[in-house]
């Protein structure tokens, strides 16, 4: 067991364990929804959480897209940032090291990517020179990035490119590594085959899907970059059909089941399909609080149900038959 | 007091009054907890706490008046958001959280002059009111501009005595002065000793930001709006250009919502 962490988790009816991560509770902050780990201090105490993911990095600092950046969509919102962030160095220098001093038991997993796979390599070798200021309890590689040296390819989309991008991150980094899936393709169960094999530790999904919202009046997309990154409740029965999937294929592969979450309910899902913890993102821009409160839901559940987190994970599949059962085609 | 440093909180406060003043305008009134100081300029973002799956996203409202113990929010049925909770019955629950953002400064000139475009006129009652109380001896002027007299806010007496004058402005001709509240301002854009503030529709303020450099104006401040979706400072999406980069972008939320002009890529 790695254990990078500035606390050890108390043992409790939440106590979770993901790979290599010991949670203290199975609800972590998702990448690109809680800035480097300092933005939701006004609100509650960062050790609140499981742990949480920082704002993607890259190792250059990134202005990000042009507005209109966000839109408003049914049960949801469409997201066009651009993967916006300060660089590594800035992290190192302004962020890190205070973040460390307030989050406790709270896991720290520094989200990374690159504008091609060579650029992710270079950035976790730099997380691995750091990793003792840094202090990170694990890596998660953002994959779904446009691939600049094969003509803007969403690396994670494309099998060979998504393959060699984890390979080159596993070999720069000893660190415990989570890769972030996209579920923009046919089928995501092959891509977190590829990561296992090429050593991650488990496997974040899902990353946000693939979007479009028009404004009738001017006849053109909302967005300025015209497309964007749908997240929020509308995909989470998406999210949870992808984590059933695979947990049913790679019953040992740790997950982190994300997408659309905004309830304590929604997050039981996630566990019982086959997670063993879950991000929460979109739901706390709308409610500062959601983590908190969904933890506080959590907490009151396995005490009415006499049951753990833990034993929730995966529970789904017991008896065997939904597991096995053919996926629906339409 | 920076954006980042605004004492916000998430309260939940119930509707206790709808008034409608103007087509599609109305004031919400919510209670004033207690012991939150909110500045004129301040913002917050307000979502229904049982919100229909049309509405999803919490949206930024300035704070508009606060008055016997209500924060009043001035709001315009432009959008579904607005137009939804425009039918909300009194008692509603409501996700308010803030303060948020970066207020207006409060300068020791002899006359404060506010233009306002349309719901732009929304920050002006708290801002005059702190004002009256903080400057006693300053002027207080509302310029305030509508496409037609139908959407003019009526004002009653207590908010009419928050300033020593109002000009009202419509585009048709229907009430006032005939024209934009630019045209209004006239020959006045280079009267010295004045602060001037603005909020309006982007095209508007864009021309006052023009009028106000031409006319070497130091001290203005405008309230802007964007689009956001978290109010501080998370979500990245409120960017404005700054007129000089780098950084080519600002988050409204943290280095707003309140800006100098003169900051600001038009």
């Amino acid at each position: 067991m790695v254990r990078t962490g500035t606390g050890r988790p108390e043992p409790g009816p939440l106590a979770t364990v993901c790979g290599p991560l010991e949670l203290a509770n199975p609800v972590l902050a998702a990448s690109g929804t809680f800035g480097y780990g300092d933005a939701f201090e006004r609100f509650w105490p960062l050790d609140t959480l499981g742990g949480f993911v920082t704002k993607t990095l890259f190792l250059a600092p990134r202005e990000g897209n042009p507005p209109i950046r966000i839109a408003e969509t049914k049960a949801g919102m469409l997201n066009s940032i651009g993967l916006a962030n300060v660089g590594w160095d800035a992290f190192v220098a302004e962020k890190a090291v205070r973040v460390n001093e307030s989050r406790g038991s709270a896991r720290m997993l520094v989200n990374i990517a690159g504008n091609a796979p060579s650029e992710f390599r270079e950035i976790a070798a730099r997380v691995e020179a750091d990793r003792e200021v840094v202090r990170p309890d694990a890596v998660e590689v953002n994959v779904s990035c446009p691939n600049v040296e094969e003509g803007g390819t969403n690396i994670g989309c494309h099998l060979d490119q998504f393959r060699e991008t984890v390979r080159g991150v596993r070999d720069a980094t000893s660190l415990p590594l989570f890769v972030k899936l996209s579920p923009n393709v046919a089928d995501v169960v092959p891509f977190a085959a590829c990561a296992a094999e090429e050593g991650a530790d488990g496997v974040s999904l899902i990353n946000t899907l693939y979007g479009m919202r028009i404004d009738v009046e001017r006849r053109r997309p909302v967005l300025g970059t015209g497309s964007g990154g749908l997240s929020g409740p509308a995909i989470l029965p998406v999210g949870i059909h992808w984590v059933y999937r695979v947990r049913a294929a790679l019953p040992d592969l740790p997950i982190l089941g994300i997408g659309g979450i905004a309830s304590w309910e929604d997050a039981v899902q996630y566990l019982l399909a086959g997670a063993q913890a879950v991000q929460v993102g979109t739901a706390a821009f709308v409610d500062p609080e959601a983590c908190p409160k969904i933890i506080a839901g959590l907490e009151r559940y396995c005490a009415s149900a006499e049951t753990t987190v833990a034993a929730l994970v995966g529970a789904a599949h017991r008896g065997g038959e939904l597991a096995e059962a053919p996926v629906w085609t339409g | 007091m920076s954006g980042a440093d605004a004492p916000a909180a998430v309260h939940t406060l119930a509707v206790e009054a709808i008034d409608d003043v103007a087509a599609g305008t109305y004031w919400l009134a919510l209670p004033e907890p207690d012991g939150v100081e909110c500045d004129p300029g301040h913002f917050f973002m307000i979502s229904p706490v049982d919100a229909p799956a049309a509405i999803f996203l919490g949206r930024p409202f300035s704070i508009g008046d606060v008055r016997q113990g209500r924060w009043r929010f001035l709001l315009r049925a432009l959008g579904r958001g607005t137009a939804w909770m425009r039918r909300m019955a009194p008692g509603t629950p409501l996700r308010v959280v803030g303060p948020l953002g970066r207020p207006f400064r409060l300068s020791d000139a002899a006359v404060h002059r506010m233009v306002a475009g349309g719901i732009g006129l929304a920050p002006f009652f708290h801002l005059a009111r702190r004002l009256r109380s903080e400057r006693p001896d300053a002027r207080i002027e509302l310029l305030y501009g509508e496409r037609t007299d139908a959407a003019h806010l009526a004002l009653d007496a207590d908010e009419r005595g928050l300033f020593d004058s109002v000009e009202r402005f419509t585009e048709d001709g229907t009430r006032g002065l005939r024209g934009t509240v630019i045209d209004g301002i006239g020959e006045r854009f280079g009267d010295a000793g004045v602060s001037w503030y603005g909020c309006g529709p982007h095209p508007m303020l864009r021309a006052l930001a023009a009028r106000l450099a031409a006319a070497e104006a130091a001290d203005a401040q405008f309230s802007l709006e964007e689009r956001m979706a978290c109010g501080f400072g998370v979500c990245q999406g409120c960017v404005v250009p700054n007129r000089e980069a780098p950084p080519r972008y600002r988050l409204l939320c943290l280095d707003g919502p309140v800006v100098d002009p003169r900051e600001i890529a038009w």
